[in-house]
């Protein structure tokens, strides 16, 4: 047991690998939020005036608002006046032609991320759009997505270039007003991006998103929309990581998407924040907003996440099952290690007749981790036929680590079909014995069996991430074997 | 009768301070009743933003408070053996009516020697309870269970009982405690207060019953303390008057190696609140709860469960049933905590509900908090309809689909009352289950 515990101290001593910081110029605010910032993070970004509006009510909603304190989460206050609400890399010319004008030092950092824009734009396969700090830097592929229609592109460009379509959609999922962080990123979010599949179009490729904090004592505060119109299909996918630093930094995102008729959004997330140290010193404050609408009938909303990082993950992405036989699904690994803390899960809200959805969370919990799972099954009245099934387990890795289930199901009509499961349990002393007989060491034993437990979910990832995502899970817990 | 929350708390004052609450001769009571009090007037009822109470709403109750009785009520002989299902069983009984207790119509006389079964007040005068330590269940102060009602029940306690038994001591026959609710609208603030000493086995039935068509209030908190080795069937039966609130709190704290088995049946009652809390303090203690509502007509019927493994080698076993009908809403809240040092815990939470018309609802939420990794947890909900395979079925046997309806419901509920080891008792449960279903089931 000894010579296991030393060897799972090694494994969860190792250090975050991203934890590097790229320096650059950077152009950005003094810290504090009043109503002057707003309309200078909205000046900054070229807004219309009804994006200014938008904001300044979103703000003058926020003030009125407490912290919510329910999640299965500790952390100090967060004084909103110490973070810097805007900070972008500074740049020579007022916009970005191709690759080559970004700066360099830009470039590099993410091909240490393993991340090459460049190689990227050569080789099919993934089109990027790289957020750095507050902004976008670079979106790849946009040309060859054009052809087919496809709007892919920065938050703040799709303000400029097609206002009409964020006057619509904005805000039409997550309203400002849905709660404390999503009033917060509305006021002030400065970027993000924006998608847009026209009708019965199957997008040819991945989307993808890579979000990059650098500067310290900044929030990120990014907004992502994506539309698909009537009978098209998207796959999106979603990265995350920062620098190492003691001070905690905050990331208060908003996911929209709205499927219309036969639609199918496929969401996918790695985040791997810096978790913080071993002591629980600093780390990312994750709180985000997701929400998907199935607007339209026969529509589809996936999301998968593998949620590695962040010191606080406080998220619930949610479909509203709003069409007839709309389908919402929730596929999570949520792994937390050390002082770490996760309170993530779901909502699926039944609206639409023969509405479906599935939820499987898979958490694991280390070190002196609480991860929690907490979903809701709403099943309103006219929803008939509306079938859930729900499956949430956990693995506890040491003695000192928590796990938590709080399911809430609501059900308000008799058509429906609701089934939840949940077991809690540690790796058991046969499975690892068997390896062992096996010749397969404790450590590679233990990575074997939580990958075992996280394939229904590791699966629903496309190709690529499938394979960062389990070499992350074995990164982030080596030596947490017990 | 009163109409508003502020007439409710002056009156509720008014009987602390102007009249004799029964027991005020000892003083710790006195004190005790008065620090409850004021703790009630800080935080008055619990409200939709608690989470413990978000999906029951007080509104109706705290606006229509009733007065409360200090004087024996009566109740004729005879109807009182009618309502009594057990009466040619000879159990020991304890009867309240309308809220106080009745010595004539209670049989208590063949309880085995040392076993102390007394009216609550009865036993704090003659110093069978003789200090607030020893009245108080500390261990679950500042948990769920002390929210307003259980605080108010303190400071206005006027009856309940006491039931002590000695070590080694089993009470053969079950002990039948009936709480009946006739003639007139009343409130009662009742307090139980059970002791198992080590080695000791009883089985109680704490029995609600209503005769007449009225609305009236029963706020009931039940201490149960088990030593080492104690056991303790516990069954209650909530068939109040449908325009009746039940508020009950039940709060066990178990010694090594004990035995808690709760079984709970509601059926009656326009709000039914049931928390039962276990705490499972020492080594190798085990608790089963199990339970069963219906909810029909605009009822609301919510069982809270808190199950804390505290100790080593502890295990629980939950299982509710649920049917809620007709504009009935039921809630079922179970949360299972394993502390940090608590090893080798097993614990396992089952939740099944039925859903049988477009204006019922049903809420469930199976919690588990998990802080050590030398446990196996496991919990399960699900909501549905009646299987349609299974009517099919007896459509083609010719059982009309009336028919087949009742027996799959009432099939759905035998499973739990089937788990009951008294005989007698299965049969009467299933009889009041039967009646209230097949009242229930039409097309």
């Amino acid at each position: 047991m000894d010579n296991r515990n030393t060897q799972i101290n090694q494994f969860l001593n190792k250090e975050y690998e991203h934890g590097f910081v790229t320096s650059l110029e950077s152009d950005a605010l003094a810290p504090g939020l009043n109503e002057d910032v707003i309309r200078t993070i909205s000046a900054k970004k070229n807004e219309p005036d009804f994006m200014l509006q938008w904001r300044l009510k979103a703000y003058r909603h926020w003030v009125t608002m407490t912290e919510p304190a329910w999640a299965h989460v500790h952390y100090p206050p967060i004084s909103y006046q110490d973070i810097v609400y805007y900070s972008a890399p500074k740049q020579k010319k007022e916009a970005l032609k191709s690759l080559d004008e970004v700066d360099p030092e830009l470039l590099r950092t993410y091909e240490k991320l393993g991340i090459s824009l460049k190689e990227q734009e050569r080789l099919a396969g993934v089109a990027v759009d790289a957020v750095f700090d507050s902004v976008s830097v670079a979106t790849t592929f946009k040309e060859k997505l054009k052809e087919k229609g496809i709007i892919f592109c920065s938050f703040s460009d799709a303000v400029q270039n097609h206002p009409e379509l964020i006057k619509q959609y904005l805000g039409s999922v997550v309203p400002y007003r849905d709660n404390f962080f999503a009033a917060l990123n509305a006021a002030v979010f400065t970027d993000g991006s924006f998608v847009y599949i026209p009708k019965g179009v199957r997008c040819p490729m991945e989307l993808s998103t890579y979000f990059r904090i650098n500067a310290a004592n900044t929030g990120q505060f990014e907004r992502t929309l994506i539309i698909a119109d009537v009978g098209s299909y998207v796959s999106y996918l979603e990265g995350c990581t920062a620098p190492m630093r003691d001070e905690n930094q905050l990331h208060a995102a908003v996911v929209e998407l709205i499927a219309l008729e036969k639609a199918e959004i496929k969401y996918s997330t790695v985040q791997n924040w810096y978790p913080g140290d071993k002591d629980g010193k600093g780390g990312i404050y994750n709180f985000v907003t997701k929400r998907g609408a199935c607007r339209g009938d026969h529509s589809k909303i996936s999301w998968t996440q593998i949620e590695t990082g962040s010191a606080i993950t406080w998220k619930y992405p949610s479909v509203l099952l709003q069409g007839d036989n709309s389908i919402g699904e929730f596929y999570s690994v949520a792994l937390t290690n050390h002082h770490q803390q996760a309170d993530t899960g779901t909502k699926m809200y039944h609206i639409g007749k023969n509405t479906k959805s599935t939820i499987i969370s898979k958490g694991i919990s280390a070190g002196q981790a609480q991860n929690a799972y907490r979903g809701l099954v709403s099943v309103l009245k006219g929803a008939q036929n509306a079938r859930n099934y729900t499956q949430c387990d956990s693995l506890l890795l040491g003695p000192d680590c928590g796990a938590h289930t709080f399911p809430y199901i609501e059900v308000k009509n008799p058509t429906a079909q609701i089934e939840h499961e949940a077991s809690t349990s540690k790796i058991s002393e046969e499975q690892l014995f068997y390896c062992q007989q096996r010749g397969i060491n404790t450590e590679d034993a233990v990575s074997m069996i939580v990958n075992g437990f996280c394939k229904q979910v590791i699966k629903q990832l496309p190709m690529e991430f499938a394979v960062e995502a389990q070499k992350l899970l074995g990164l982030s817990l080596e030596g947490s074997v017990g | 009768m009163k109409s508003n929350t502020a007439d409710s708390f002056s009156y509720y004052r008014h009987l602390l301070t102007e009249t004799a609450l029964p027991g005020q001769e000892a003083a710790w009571l006195a004190s005790l009743r008065q620090r409850e009090f004021d703790r009630f007037l800080q935080n008055g009822f619990p409200s939709r933003k608690q989470e413990d109470w978000k999906y029951t709403s007080t509104a109706a109750l705290a606006n229509t408070a009733f007065e409360i009785n200090l004087q024996t009520q009566p109740l004729d002989k005879n109807r009182y053996e009618k309502t009594n299902p057990f009466i040619r069983l000879e159990y020991h009984t304890m009867v309240f009516v309308n809220g106080i207790f009745n010595k004539t119509l209670s049989h208590l006389d063949n309880l085995p020697k040392g076993v102390v079964l007394k009216e609550i007040i009865q036993a704090i005068l003659s110093n069978e309870i003789s200090s607030e330590a020893q009245f108080e269940n500390n261990a679950h102060r500042g948990k769920p269970s002390c929210h307003g009602f259980s605080t108010l029940n303190i400071a206005l306690m006027q009856s309940g009982f006491y039931l002590a038994v000695p070590e080694n001591c089993t009470i053969e026959k079950p002990i039948h405690v009936m709480y009946i609710a006739c003639d007139t609208p009343y409130e009662a603030h009742l307090h139980n207060h059970i002791v198992m000493e080590k080695g000791s086995h009883a089985h109680l039935i704490e029995h609600y019953i209503g005769l007449d068509k009225m609305s009236y209030f029963n706020n009931v908190i039940s201490d149960i303390f088990l030593k080492e080795e104690a056991l303790l069937n516990h069954c209650k039966i909530t068939a109040e008057s449908e325009d009746a609130f039940h508020i009950a709190t039940t709060r066990t704290t178990q010694g090594r190696s004990s035995t808690f088995k709760s079984y709970s049946f509601a059926s009656g009652g326009k709000l039914i609140r049931s928390d039962t809390h276990t705490l499972l303090k020492e080594k190798e203690s085990e608790a089963l709860l199990q339970g069963v509502f219906i909810a029909k007509n605009q009822q609301h019927i919510d069982h809270h469960t808190y199950i804390e493994h505290a100790s080593e080698h502890t295990r629980s076993r939950e299982w509710y049933k649920g049917i809620a009908h007709d504009k009935g809403r039921g809630v079922f809240n179970g949360r299972v905590r394993v502390e940090k040092g608590a090893i080798g815990t097993s614990a396992e939470q089952r939740s099944n509900n039925l859903l049988l018309s477009r204006e019922a609802e049903i809420d469930t939420k199976p919690e588990l908090e998990i802080f050590n990794d030398d446990v196996r947890c496991a919990h399960g909900a699900t909501v549905g309809y009646l299987d349609e395979e299974a009517l099919f079925y007896c459509a083609t046997r010719g059982i009309p689909l009336k028919e087949a309806r009742f027996l799959l419901t009432f099939a759905f509920v035998k499973e739990v009352v089937d788990t009951l080891e008294n005989p007698h008792l299965r049969s009467i449960l299933m009889y009041i289950m039967q009646s209230v279903l097949e009242d229930q089931i039409q097309c």
